[in-house]
């Protein structure tokens, strides 16, 4: 028998032992806090760029889980619960936020180096975020109707995701991540598996929870069927649609789907829909383009499909008018 | 009495008369049209074909004869009897091998047949009741008996149920009678916004959505209310009692450490027993299909089983179709066929109710309920009328002409490239909404649930979809990467596959999938648009769903070799009623159809004859039931083999073959001393994963304590942490399952084993048998293809083989060469040409990659070796191992039943066809 040969060099964490199944202790037992340089298990930070904090909250809203957190990772910087700072490195970093300022284009090559695992959590950090509806726009023009001096507001043009500055290990999308998806990032990794996320549609979580179709049974335009489940399809059981803020799904047809909404429920319901919280991410950058500095037109471009393509000119008064093509 | 007689008989009769006017045929073929999902599970082979048989209830059905050759053998039909028009018969013989182990005991069958009731009612009608239909459940239970203790195989000519009736102002008495026992009713209500019917609690007729009728066609659904009182004025909504028996998601299995080591225990939900109010006769054929699936097969599910056995079933007769209903074109609607305890049809008054068994009876009794008068009666049987013709006005609208559109789907499999797949495709969405609303989808997967913590780790079985990316995933490969291979695996999984692994459609005409499609795709287009015209592509612009060309395909018909001119214009009769399909599709060597028969044949039927066979998807179902191998003896439930509940198994020796690939020894239960060469195991590492590996050697030395070798390569998370154990720990254990190499039929032929890469590791046991028994064959040759040195596998044992048995010729070859290495370099499949094969006599097995596989076939079938003497082991994904999940199918074939190793003319069209 011979031995195992040396752990290649990988971004993963130490295995685990068989693993160890025997009843949860009682949390009440065991040493206070984590929050802190002492702890047993792997150091997990949380580092905040161009964004709102709501994924950070949604680690706290983990609720009891983030008390068995603390226990199983040491959080050493956690902008949203501590003051602690911690310089690195980190055996699991959470990146919130997108990239759109110079200093940030730097902080996140620095980033990169000290982490084991880098994870991008939410919509900003895995595709730019509902800020990156200005990667249409004329920015000088934005900032100079806002600021009296935008020569001292130092920013990007764009707000990018963090994937095209660095390599990412794991990206969690949605706007805000769904604490069960952080839950089940974390555990897999205490597992030793592959997260279990799927890249399925929203329609599976849809209709698995019973909820019935707003397109189909109230004309609601949604991106369900072209948008990543994660969410357990929170929106369409308040009968609203789905504003596609996972992001696309695998394969995702946006061509189909917007040509069929737009033949059954018109131009100006579905208007709105693509220049959202992900408009960034490939395919829905493609629904979008630029007219008067602003993203505010959709159109359908597909060249290797056999569905009509029509552009569609912004600010049109009745885009169901004959004199439309 | 007298006279209560005689107004009853002059009643009936003027209903009869009133019956024959309305041009629905006569009685004998109505009865038949409704027989389209009767089991006759008293078909075993003790009572091959017998119809004078006792057992047989049905005297009008046809049988099928089933025998160790031929599991499946097409009926010869008694013109005489006027059964030229019975349905198909799906019969549980349909799945090769399966005894249905817990079918109905013997003598079950023995109970008085009803002609003895018939005398002593005579006050009930003579000839057949108003819906003449086997009314009975089918649920299967573990211990040989329904809990309906009539017969489920009354022939409808003697059953005698009468027609009772319920006034509507007594319906929440019977309410509150289903409500008895504890029992939850689960009926149609308004869904939270009120726009939709669901199915849902009901405590009191209040809940159910009176007045409420539907507007439902592609892509719509809408809810109006019309006012008036009625209880059930529409048809589906988007879930199916599928859900009650099959929940979306449920908890199987816990692994916990406990004093002795790893335990797994299973989970069970205490659900209360239901009451289901207003089932259709589309989900109780549904139901029906998936007890196939669930209750039929080599495993059976537990929890659906004793869902689907404590439900009561009321049903109700549909009498407001929806435009995307075709029940009538799949034959299962819009009455109810079967499976129900009680079934109503709504009057304005009231409901007319039929019993289908004891518990229906009991409920009408207990609520003295009296018989309903002859007008209600008749109003009823014009209300369904009425349905049908609306439906199959509708269904004409789509085909566009007399086509039998069950027929039509059948043949979706004969037509792997038109291009009408990838034009839908660019509308398909993938999202699923198809798969979780259809009534007889089952694909799940299985999760892993664990917390931060860790323990206990949980299997949760999931709704899950072919149309999702990962369904088709293994390691490093997917099967189905486009849109288009997934439309494709699922349509032609509903119309044609699920014949050939279940006996039956899969599609029961309940249109939801057409409905609850968010881009409006309608089956019924897609399936004329492909099937319906025979080699012609149809001029149908996807988008806009034009009418395709009229096709004059109409019902398949069973054209014997000594088929009659009566047996043809018996079809003629009857251009579009929705006739069931016959499965008995001529054969290729039937004789040439008459011109008559011919212009009413399927697809199929007429391509057989012109084209050259393309294998397995082109042939007929009674030959592809018979190309099947015997599917394997039910799995022993209990120790090992309960398919949700592994056992845990001890590591006792890791052996470290390459850089990435280890071989475990593991310490198992006995079951696996009966395990075959070319078998697998589902091995769970809880937390992490349950995948399948086949075994790569045996050691029943001790048959008390046998030990199998797993050589697993590292290729992920879950493979990763399997490779790193060690002695001492323990993983859980499923199986032996699947079909194993053919060994046996190695004795006097010349045996090849040919390899590439980790494909070895199933052929392994193979090697063994040889070395063990010179004279299991004659000549021997094994050719190993690897990548490169290092990756060779069982180097020493291989070299010591073959130096020390000069009978046993080993080849191997590399891909990329290395310092050292002086053998040959190439691909492994250059190494036959050094083979001296007698291509008579040559038995091969291939195992390696797909590619390395499909050309090492078609490389010896091009020196001669037949496709029946090679045999290939088939990878797909896999999440149950034993049938159920439905994520393994290629083609027709489900590999972890049906494989994993298949004969190479059963791979024809299937083996290295993109995307299937």
């Amino acid at each position: 028998m011979t031995d195992l040969p040396a752990a290649a060099e990988t971004n993963s964490l130490p295995k685990p032992a068989q693993p160890d199944l025997s009843p949860k202790e009682n949390l009440a037992e065991s040493s206070a806090h984590n929050l802190g340089e002492k702890n047993t298990g792997p150091s997990l930070a949380v580092a905040k760029f161009t964004s709102c904090d709501g994924c950070q909250l949604s680690l706290l809203n983990l609720e009891d889980h983030f008390l068995d957190l603390t226990r199983r990772f040491g959080i050493v910087e956690f902008p949203e619960a501590s003051s602690l700072r911690h310089a690195g490195p980190y055996d699991i970093l959470l990146i919130e936020g997108s990239i759109s300022t110079p200093e940030q284009t730097e902080l996140i090559q620095e980033l990169r180096k000290k982490a084991k695992i880098l994870v991008t959590i939410g919509a900003c950090a895995t595709t730019g975020g509902v800020q990156a509806l200005r990667n249409w726009a004329n920015h000088d023009e934005f900032r100079a109707s806002i600021y009296p001096h935008p020569e001292f507001i130092s920013d990007l043009a764009t707000s990018t995701a963090i994937e095209d500055h660095v390599t990412v290990d794991f990206a969690l999308p949605g706007c805000p991540i769904h604490p069960d998806q952080l839950l089940e990032l974390l555990s897999a990794f205490r597992a030793g598996r592959r997260p279990q996320f799927t890249d399925e549609a929203v329609c599976a979580e849809c209709k698995r929870r019973g909820t019935v179709c707003v397109i189909v049974a109230q004309g609601i335009p949604c991106l369900g069927p072209v948008t990543r489940a994660g969410c357990h399809a929170i929106c369409p059981s308040y009968e609203r649609g789905c504003y596609g803020c996972f992001g696309p799904k695998e394969n995702a047809n946006i061509d189909g789907f917007f040509t069929y909404l737009r033949e059954t429920q018109g131009e100006a319901a579905i208007a709105q829909l693509f220049p959202a919280f992900t408009a960034c991410a490939t395919p829905f950058r493609d629904m979008l383009s630029v007219q008067n500095g602003r993203p505010v037109s959709v159109r359908v471009t597909s060249p290797n499909s056999n569905l009509p393509t029509t552009p569609i000119p912004p600010d049109s008064p009745n885009p169901n008018s004959p004199s439309q093509v | 009495m007298q006279d209560m007689l005689a107004a009853t008989t002059a009643a009936t009769t003027e209903w009869n008369v009133t019956r024959q006017k309305t041009g629905l045929g006569t009685e004998g073929k109505r009865q038949k049209k409704t027989l389209s999902f009767v089991h006759t599970r008293e078909h075993t082979e003790n009572h091959p074909g017998d119809k004078k048989s006792p057992k047989c209830h049905h005297s009008h059905v046809p049988h099928t004869t089933a025998s160790p050759s031929r599991p499946f053998q097409p009926q010869k039909t008694d013109f005489k009897n006027g059964e030229a028009n019975a349905p198909y018969t799906f019969s549980w013989q349909h799945r090769p091998g399966t005894k249905l182990k817990h079918a109905m005991k013997p003598e079950r069958n023995d109970k008085p047949l009803p002609q003895k009731a018939e005398k002593t009612r005579p006050a009930q009608a003579t000839g057949t009741t108003h819906f003449a239909h086997d009314s009975t459940r089918h649920g299967h239970t573990r211990h040989g008996h329904t809990r309906h203790d009539s017969s489920t195989h009354s022939s409808p000519r003697t059953e005698k149920d009468a027609l009772m009736f319920l006034p509507r102002q007594r319906f929440a008495e019977f309410l509150a009678l289903l409500q008895t026992a504890g029992r939850e009713v689960i009926g149609p209500v308004l869904d939270t916004a009120g726009e939709t019917i669901v199915y849902g609690p009901v405590h009191s007729p209040d809940d159910l959505p009176i007045g409420c009728k539907e507007e439902q066609r592609a892509g719509y659904y809408r809810v109006k209310q019309s006012g008036d009182d009625r209880f059930f004025a529409y048809a589906t909504g988007p879930d199916s009692v599928k859900k009650l028996f099959f929940p979306p998601s449920a908890r199987r299995e816990k692994a916990t450490t406990g004093p002795e080591g790893l335990e797994f225990t299973r989970l069970e939900e205490e659900t209360a027993p239901l009451a289901i109010l207003g089932a259709r006769g589309c989900d109780l054929a549904a139901a029906n299909t998936l007890d196939r699936v669930f209750l039929g097969g080599c495993a059976v599910a537990d929890d659906y089983e004793k869902n689907r056995d404590s439900a009561l079933v009321i049903a109700v007769n549909c009498t407001h179709p929806a435009s995307a209903c075709f029940c009538t074109a799949m034959g299962t609607g819009p009455e109810v066929q079967a499976g129900y305890d009680l079934a109503l049809t709504e009057l304005d008054e009231g409901f007319i109710a039929k019993a289908g068994n004891e518990q229906g009876r009991a409920l009408c009794a207990t609520l003295n309920l009296q018989e309903a008068t002859a007008a209600q009666k008749q109003r009823a049987h014009e209300a369904l009328a009425m349905a049908r013709s609306t439906i199959e006005t509708s269904i004409a609208e789509k085909t566009g002409g007399p086509l039998d559109l069950a027929a039509a789907g059948s043949t979706l499999i004969s037509h792997p490239h038109h291009p009408r797949w990838a034009a839908t495709a660019d509308r398909c969405l993938s999202c699923t909404n198809c798969t979780m609303v259809c009534p007889t989808c089952f694909c799940h997967r299985n999760t892993q649930v664990s917390d931060l913590s860790h323990a206990p780790a949980e299997t949760e079985r999931v709704w899950d979809s072919c149309f999702t990316l990962a369904f088709a995933q293994v390691a490093g490969h997917n099967f189905r990467p486009r849109v288009q291979d997934r439309y494709r695996q699922w349509l032609t999984h509903k119309f044609s596959t699920w014949y050939t692994q279940f006996g039956v459609t899969g599609c029961v005409g309940c249109g939801r999938c057409i409905t609850w499609c968010p881009v409006g795709i309608d089956v019924r287009e897609e399936v004329v648009a492909i099937g319906g015209s025979p080699g012609i592509e149809t001029e149908t612009t996807p988008h806009t769903g034009k009418k395709p060309v009229s096709v004059q395909v109409g019902p398949t018909r069973h054209t014997e070799k000594n088929s009659t001119q009566e047996h043809t214009e018996q079809v003629a009769s009857t251009p579009l009623s929705g006739r069931i399909p016959d499965t008995h599709t001529s054969s290729p060597s039937a004789a040439m159809p008459t011109a008559a028969a011919l212009s009413r044949s399927s697809p199929a039927e007429m391509l057989s004859p012109h084209l050259p066979p393309r294998g397995i998807l082109d042939m007929p179902r009674t030959e592809v039931l018979a190309a099947l191998t015997e599917r394997q003896a039910p799995y022993p439930r209990g120790i090992g083999a309960d398919y949700a509940v592994p056992l845990p198994a001890t590591i006792t020796k890791s052996l470290r073959e390459t850089a990435d690939t280890v071989t475990l020894t593991l310490a198992c239960s006995p079951d696996m001393a009966q395990a075959h060469p070319g078998q697998f195991v589902m091995v769970t590492l809880p937390g992490l994963g349950a995948p399948p590996f086949s075994i790569s050697r045996f050691d029943k030395t001790s048959a008390e304590e046998p030990r199998i070798e797993l050589t697993v390569r590292s290729v992920g998370k879950a493979t990763e942490a399997f490779c790193a154990l060690s002695p001492g720990h323990q993983v859980g254990l499923q199986g032996p399952y699947g079909k194993s190499w053919p060994v046996e039929k190695a004795a006097g032929h010349d045996l090849l084993l040919l390899s590439g890469g980790l494909g070895l590791a199933p052929l392994r046991p193979v090697l063994d048998l040889v070395r063990a028994e010179p004279h299991m064959c004659e000549n021997f040759w094994l050719l190993d293809g690897a990548r490169s040195p290092e990756n060779m596998l069982f180097t020493t044992e291989l070299a010591e083989l073959h130096k020390t048995r000069p009978d046993i010729t080993i080849s191997r070859t590399v891909d990329e060469t290395a310092p050292g290495w002086e053998g040959p370099v190439g691909r492994v499949t250059q190494l036959l040409e050094e083979v001296p094969l007698d291509s008579n006599r040559t038995l091969v097995f291939v195992c390696g990659p797909e590619a390395m596989m499909t050309a090492g076939v078609q490389t010896l079938a091009s020196r001669g070796v037949s496709l029946d003497k090679m045999y290939v082991s088939i990878e797909r994904h896999m999440e149950c191992g034993v049938g159920l999940c439905g994520h393994c199918q290629l083609g027709p074939y489900l590999a972890c039943t049906d494989g994993p190793v298949f004969s190479a003319a059963q791979m024809q069209g299937v083996l290295g066809e993109e995307g299937i």
